[in-house]
């Protein structure tokens, strides 16, 4: 925990991290968060020293390498651990546990193999308090949002891994959470759908308005989706550096203008050297294409 | 809200419920493929059987003689009656030690310290021979029924207890994260997906618990005089091995039929219902 990369915000972004700016704006504060691997007494660091603030409505997607700590990050945001220091505030609460307001959809599906489609989606509903009638109510028209209304009644191992991981993001979303986060949710799916799910989740954060953190190795995916990237590096995890994506949605994997940042955020993904807490901000889009950068090749 | 499992998909969403489909084969050759191999070892058993009872010397009695005793107990009422009151027995014994069997394994399953407390005693008892509690069960609870079902349920609990703590600590953890996430805590997390999520394991568990609490209950008969097996002691009694025999066919009969209509339907309906099942040769 030697040096602190300071996550610096482009212009245009006010600088979240201890300026003493109101909670309200920011849904997730992240505040020198460190986590030692179990049982290295805080020699071995899974994170060390990681600062980031998530703005209400943000859509901030977390790459890095395998070994990076991002998984264990979204599993403290979601309070499924806990940091060894530091802290994380939610919508200026202290994360002490897993929450509601906070809805993980993990990489694989995790629904329930022995309730139908719509019983999965309903069982959190159910837990929090709605009665059969409008818990049923409720999961069917998130289903009908996630284009499975049709398959309510069918069995989990019925469906294929994309229509799995719709019905993980209906039932994570029928709670109204005001944070989803994503663990490389499509990371096991094949491309056409990985597609078709990338333009659902675009779609659902904007008629929602939700914040949404998005943990993925796949660097594309990352730009496709986050109005923000987070750049982590290894051993020990920590943040390298943020990429702004200024680009209009929707976005697709094969845009020029999306590959060319993914080739902005792959180059701060391999080159590792003195690029700590660096913040790459590609507005206004009509200068120099990223690709022009020192350093690329 | 009317929904249809196949029907009206999505365009360009796989269909994984169509795609499995495999050609099935129809009811007439799917009944002679699982009918004929069971008969075929049977028959070789009885010809084994037959050959054993030729011997010159041996008192062992051929499968003709001892089918003709089979039925002639059958019809004369002996064989049902003494079936009939070891099943009562089994049923009390049985539910005794499910109910507390799976009660054990939950809790160590969901807790730690118990488990490292208790778990190797419970292996330990596993192994003993439930036999060992009968004079146990005399001295302190006299020679009646209630030691007979005592015996039968110390004999089934460790076996299903072992089996109902595997199964929960066998749980996908990401599962129980999801849960929790969810807001499942407590005896909501125990109830609507510990059991649950474990169930298939815990249906395995009573399956071997049936299996233990039925030999101790007729190792318990057999000493203390009750059911099959007080009929089993006064065959032997009478030197009849054509009766001692009918009895072992009977009681072969009973557990088949208990586990074909009981827990072999169960545990294939919770297995098809979450997709796990295996059909084929695994090798």
């Amino acid at each position: 925990m030697s040096e602190r990369p300071a996550v610096l915000t482009a212009p245009g972004h006010e600088p979240h991290a201890g300026d003493g700016k109101e909670h309200e704006d920011v849904a997730l504060h992240v505040h020198d968060v460190s986590r030692y691997y179990a049982g290295t007494k805080g020699r071995g660091h899974a994170l060390d020293g990681v600062n980031l603030d998530v703005d209400c409505g943000e859509f901030v997607c977390v790459v890095g390498p395998s070994g990076c700590g991002k998984s264990t990050l979204l599993d403290i945001l979601a309070g499924h651990q806990q940091p060894d220091h530091g802290e994380v505030l939610a919508h200026g609460e202290i994360v002490s546990g897993p929450n509601r307001r906070r809805m993980v959809v993990f990489q694989e599906h995790a629904l329930f193999p022995w309730l139908n489609v719509i019983e999965n989606v309903s069982f959190g509903l159910r837990l929090a308090g709605h009665h059969a009638n409008a818990a049923n109510h409720i999961a069917q028209e998130w289903l009908e949002r996630v284009h499975l209304g049709n398959v309510a009644t069918a069995r989990i191992h019925e469906l294929s891994g994309g229509m799995k991981q719709r019905v993980a993001l209906a039932r994570a979303l029928s709670l109204d959470p005001e944070v989803l986060l994503m663990d490389e949710p499509f990371a096991a799916l094949d491309a056409q759908t990985r597609d078709h799910l990338h333009a659902e989740v675009q779609q659902l954060w904007q008629d929602t308005g939700k914040t949404i953190v998005f943990v993925t190795h796949n660097v594309r995916e990352a730009v496709v989706l986050g109005d923000r990237v987070v750049v982590m590096a290894a051993n020990p995890g920590r943040l390298r550096a943020v990429v702004n994506v200024p680009l209009a949605r929707p976005r697709l994997l094969e845009d020029p203008e999306v590959v060319a940042l993914a080739r902005v955020v792959g180059q701060y993904l391999r080159d590792g050297t003195a690029l700590d807490g660096e913040v790459f901000d590609a507005t206004p889009r009509d200068e120099a294409p990223p690709a022009a950068l020192p350093g690329m090749s | 809200m009317t929904t249809t499992r196949t029907e009206d998909r999505l365009p360009g969403v796989a269909d994984p419920l169509e795609e499995r489909v495999i050609a099935s084969p129809t009811w007439i050759s799917r009944t002679i493929s699982t009918a004929v191999p069971p008969l075929v070892a049977g028959i070789v058993g009885l010809l084994v059987w037959q050959l054993l009872a030729s011997r010159p010397g041996t008192s062992l009695t051929g499968p003709v003689e001892t089918f003709r005793t089979l039925v002639a107990l059958t019809f004369n009422g002996d064989l049902a009656t003494n079936v009939g009151r070891t099943l009562l027995l089994m049923l009390v014994g049985f539910t005794g030690s499910a109910v507390s069997g799976v009660l054990i394994g939950l809790l160590l399953g969901s807790n730690s310290l118990l488990d490292r407390g208790l778990s190797p005693y419970l292996v330990g008892l596993q192994s003993l021979p439930s036999a060992v509690w009968i004079p146990l069960a005399v001295l302190v609870g006299g020679t009646n029924v209630s030691s007979v079902i005592a015996v039968t349920v110390l004999g089934a609990i460790p076996s299903i207890a072992i089996g109902t703590r595997d199964a929960v600590h066998g749980i996908p953890p990401l599962i129980v994260r999801a849960a929790r996430t969810l807001g499942a805590r407590g005896p909501i997390m125990m109830r609507q997906v510990i059991i649950p999520a474990s169930l298939p394991g815990i249906v395995d568990g009573l399956q071997h618990g049936w299996a233990f609490a039925f030999r101790s209950l007729i190792a318990a008969e057999l000493i203390l005089g009750t059911g099959i097996g007080a009929f089993l002691g006064a065959a032997k009694q009478e030197n009849r091995v054509d009766k001692v025999l009918s009895v072992v066919i009977a009681i072969l009969i009973v557990g088949l039929v208990v586990d074909r209509l009981g827990f072999a339907r169960a545990r294939r309906a919770l297995r098809r219902r979450r997709g796990i099942t295996i059909s084929g040769d695994l090798l």
